[in-house]
């Protein structure tokens, strides 16, 4: 009613039959049946591999398991109860020379990345005890790599790197509300105007974005969104042309479409915006190993450093932990602090090749910021290994 | 609903009498907040919020952990505390543990910054005095965006060593954006304040300020990537000074080696303008007057005249230096882990009266009100950072503002652009720390106007996105 008093226009919010179900996560192991000194022990061992070398100088292992359980009740007659278990591990490791080379390593990605819908089975497929040594001896590899040469290159993006990528510059400018200018306060608007739909030209013809709530295991995975809508999958970009948004059923109907289902609320007390889900990059073929071999000259780089795009979500840049030179299909050197820029459009318009589904991980991003009180919000993105022709790269 | 400090002092100590347990600590914090928010000068969003936090750390010797709860029950605090016992029983020692202060900690100063009207501020209040607002958009022919924002915290620190610390505090804060065209980019103009006060605000000026900026900025011409001389507004030399904060002067960082500072106290980290001191019991600072272990906090001097002097600490980091050290009351949190952090970092002021002085100082140059997206973790030792520049850039020719410019991406280490500082403003703004307002705490950054000589900008303005493609 106060909001009304000031409001210039009518709201209009489309009605919708009722839902009525539940949703709940498949779970191999329970997380929380696990005994506290399994959890202790799957993160301490990898710990002490991490730290037997004199030039690490700090070692980090965690995990997280959270269960949700949600009961969404409208006066449309929705009663939707949703028990949601999500969950991760990881680990870093930094290492620093006496030269004041400081490098740090991150397994499986970036911190925050490694998420997934599921029980404890999401942690042990992880093997962060398998994994600790190679991670902590890349550590110490970057100490003594070159930085990355500044140049206009050829890049694949890891998976890791892509998965970001694609949330940056593709699942927050499909944010309907946020091209509508209701989310200014925070992270800006869009460059994806509504009378771009169906015409522009976001990337090149392989590339294909979708947004779901229904891949198992994702971290953008739901029976129902926050006002009722059923999960279900929609073309965000289909062979490179703007398609759809991210939407909710009020700002949805502004464009006279149906609502994808894509509105989200941290929790009970936050106001549900619109939000990501599992927004992917569709595959096609081949490995990673294969495309490194179909490629002359160019620079493979992984795992996410840090992260900056324009308030439009046009012109961003990103660093990477981890690079590697290639040249005629063999990696040949190891670089560190690898920066890339680009601007959304020309970036995608210059993919030329994505690997297949088996390359394609399923990431998932619990800390996706949006809105105001700021709300935190658990996103997925399958993300196969991609290449690009023509970006700007260097180092910091 | 108001809870006071005392209110939640009475819960703690049940609870730790109910929980039984010999060694324990108990965080309660109780803020009540009302967010009015407007989006294409609607008011689409008004919360009025309860949201009580609590943390609870429980000891068995060396061995610590940690739980939280959001519920202020008696039962839902012990089983918090039985959760965190459960949990210290199975976790390994941890020989840095420092203990948990008791009744003979040293006494905190009076920090309470409690404004009564600002705690009595409601719905209707704040939708009142956005009427104003949304009449000089209409009359401007603009869109909106922006919130206003109070806030009351009550916070009791409690251990079963008689530790007993209380905090009430008021805060608010008032944001516009005045735009062209509601999030498809075009000209923008933002206004921004804070206060512990809520009659401290002057929405007026703030809104007059961002009306003024998005009519300026129409029609911007694009920029190359290259050098300039840059004036950069208070709120983007918080932005830097936040990331500077987070990476670059804790004890943690300067351990790893990553830090600006790590291994250089008594150098030149910094140009001679600039001094930075962690100020938590000044008049503009909205943190307790206790750290998130109790300690009392105080003044720091960080960074004196460029050469780097203190280090932040808290009680279990100085335990880890081997006793050469001290805490400097600045333990908090940011991320989930507890880590030395400024409450409220402030950049010494210059001599001149205001931007236009140092804009008059500039032949050819930038005008900078804003930064976005501004990411400090490129490359920590040398302070790189990279970001936007957001809601106003101006060329300056002749010492005089003349065209808007498109918005640039600078890439810089701002440890060497510091040495290239000649001219800051005398009295600092007051911004919220980003980082440290998206985990619920009340951080600021207080810093006037800078103007930098020979400033990167790696990415020159884009061009518009042809529709058409």
């Amino acid at each position: 009613m106060l909001a009304g008093a000031l409001s210039a226009r009518p709201v209009v919010f489309p009605e919708r039959a009722a839902e009525r179900g539940t949703y709940t996560t498949t779970l191999e192991v329970d997380p929380f049946a696990v005994p506290l000194a399994q959890k202790l022990a799957d993160l301490l061992a990898p710990h002490d591999v991490l730290l037997a070398s004199p030039l690490v100088r700090a070692a980090e292992s965690w995990m997280d398991s959270v269960r949700v359980r949600k009961l969404l009740l409208t006066t449309e007659g929705t009663r939707a109860f949703q028990t949601i278990v999500t969950g991760g591990a990881g680990m870093s490791v930094v290492a620093a020379s006496d030269t004041g080379v400081v490098q740090r390593r991150t397994y499986p990605g970036f911190r925050g990345s490694e998420l997934g819908q599921g029980g404890y089975e999401q942690i042990t497929k992880l093997d962060l005890l398998g994994h600790a040594e190679s991670v902590r001896e890349e550590a110490i590899a970057l100490l003594s790599a070159p930085p990355c040469p500044a140049g206009v290159r050829t890049v694949i993006l890891g998976s890791n790197q892509l998965a970001l990528q694609v949330h940056e510059s593709c699942g927050h400018p499909t944010e309907l509300d946020r091209a509508l200018g209701s989310e200014i306060t925070l992270a800006g608007g869009s460059f994806l105007q509504p009378a771009m739909l169906d015409r522009f030209r976001y990337g090149s013809p392989i590339v294909s974005l979708t947004a779901d709530a229904l891949t198992p295991g994702g971290l953008g995975t739901f029976g129902w969104d926050d006002e009722g809508v059923p999960a279900g999958k929609a073309h965000l970009v289909r062979d490179g042309i703007f398609v759809d948004y991210l939407s909710s059923r009020e700002s949805a109907a502004a464009l006279g479409r149906p609502s994808t289902g894509a509105m989200r609320a941290e929790h009970h007390a936050r106001t549900p915006v619109v939000r990501m889900l599992n927004v992917s990059l569709e595959p096609r073929e081949g490995s990673l190993e294969a495309l490194v071999a179909d490629t002359a000259d160019g620079i493979l780089l992984d795992t996410n450093k840090s992260w900056s795009i324009d308030d439009l979500r046009l012109g961003f840049q990103f660093s990477c932990e981890i690079a590697w030179e290639i040249k005629n299909g063999k990696r040949v050197r190891l670089l560190r602090d690898a920066v890339y820029e680009g601007t959304t459009p020309a970036f995608w318009g210059a993919c030329d090749a994505i690997c297949g589904p088996e390359e394609a991980k399923l990431w998932g991003i619990a800390t996706c910021g949006k809105g105001d009180p700021g709300q935190s919000m658990s996103v997925g993105h399958g993300a196969p290994p991609a290449r690009f022709r023509g970006v700007t790269v260097g180092h910091s | 609903m108001s809870l006071s400090a005392d209110d939640l002092a009475t819960l703690g100590h049940e609870a730790l009498t109910r929980a039984g347990l010999p060694d324990a600590e108990i965080s309660l914090r109780h803020q009540r907040q009302g967010i009015a928010r407007f989006g294409r000068s609607v008011l689409d969003q008004h919360l009025d919020l309860d949201e009580p936090s609590v943390r609870v750390r429980v000891a068995r010797g060396l061995r610590v952990a940690a739980a939280s709860t959001n519920t202020l029950s008696i039962e839902g605090l012990v089983e918090a505390l039985r959760s965190a016992d459960a949990l210290a029983a199975a976790s390994p020692e941890d020989p840095f543990f420092p203990g948990f202060l008791g009744k003979d900690a040293a006494p905190v100063a009076d920090g309470s910054r409690f404004d009564a009207a600002t705690a009595a501020v409601g719905s209707a209040e704040r939708t009142e005095r956005l009427s104003s607002v949304f009449k000089a958009l209409r009359d401007a022919g603009l869109s909106g965006a922006g919130a206003l924002a109070t806030s009351e915290e009550a916070e009791a620190l409690l251990t079963t060593s008689g530790l007993d610390r209380r905090h009430r505090g008021t805060s608010a804060a008032y944001r516009i954006w005045a735009l062209e065209t509601p999030g498809a980019g075009g000209a923008s103009g933002h206004g921004h304040q804070l206060s512990s006060a809520i009659d401290a605000l002057d929405l007026s000026r703030e809104t007059e300020r961002a009306i003024r900026l998005a009519r300026l900025g129409r029609d911007p011409i694009a920029l190359p990537a290259g050098t300039y001389d840059l004036v950069l507004e208070p709120a983007g030399v918080a932005e830097i000074l936040d990331w500077l904060s987070l990476t670059s002067f804790g004890a943690r960082e300067v351990d790893e080696g990553s830090a600006l500072v790590a291994g250089r106290r008594g150098q030149a980290v910094l140009g001679p303008a600039i001094s930075l001191r962690d100020e938590p019991l000044g008049p503009t600072s909205l943190v307790p007057a206790f750290d998130r272990e109790g300690s009392p906090r105080r003044a720091v001097s960080i960074v004196d005249r460029g050469i780097a002097d203190e280090v932040l600490f808290d009680r279990r980091w100085a335990k880890r230096s081997g006793g050469a050290v001290r805490t400097t009351g600045n333990a908090g949190n940011y991320a989930g882990a507890d880590v030395p952090v400024a409450g409220a970092l402030v950049l010494g002021g210059g001599d001149a009266a205001d931007a236009d002085e140092l804009v008059r100082g500039v032949t050819r140059g930038l005008y900078v009100c804003r930064l976005h997206y501004v990411n400090g973790l490129l490359e920590p030792r040398r302070a790189v950072m990279t970001g936007m520049s957001r809601d106003g850039a101006f060329l300056i020719e002749n010492g005089q503002i003349t065209r808007p410019v498109g918005n640039l991406r600078f890439t810089e280490s701002i440890a060497e652009a510091s040495f290239r500082v000649d001219g800051l403003t005398r009295t600092p703004v007051l911004s919220h720390s980003l980082h440290s307002a998206w985990f619920g705490g009340n951080n600021t950054i207080a810093c006037p106007a800078v103007r930098f000589r020979q400033f990167t900008f790696t990415s020159g303005s884009q061009p518009p996105v042809d529709l058409g493609s």
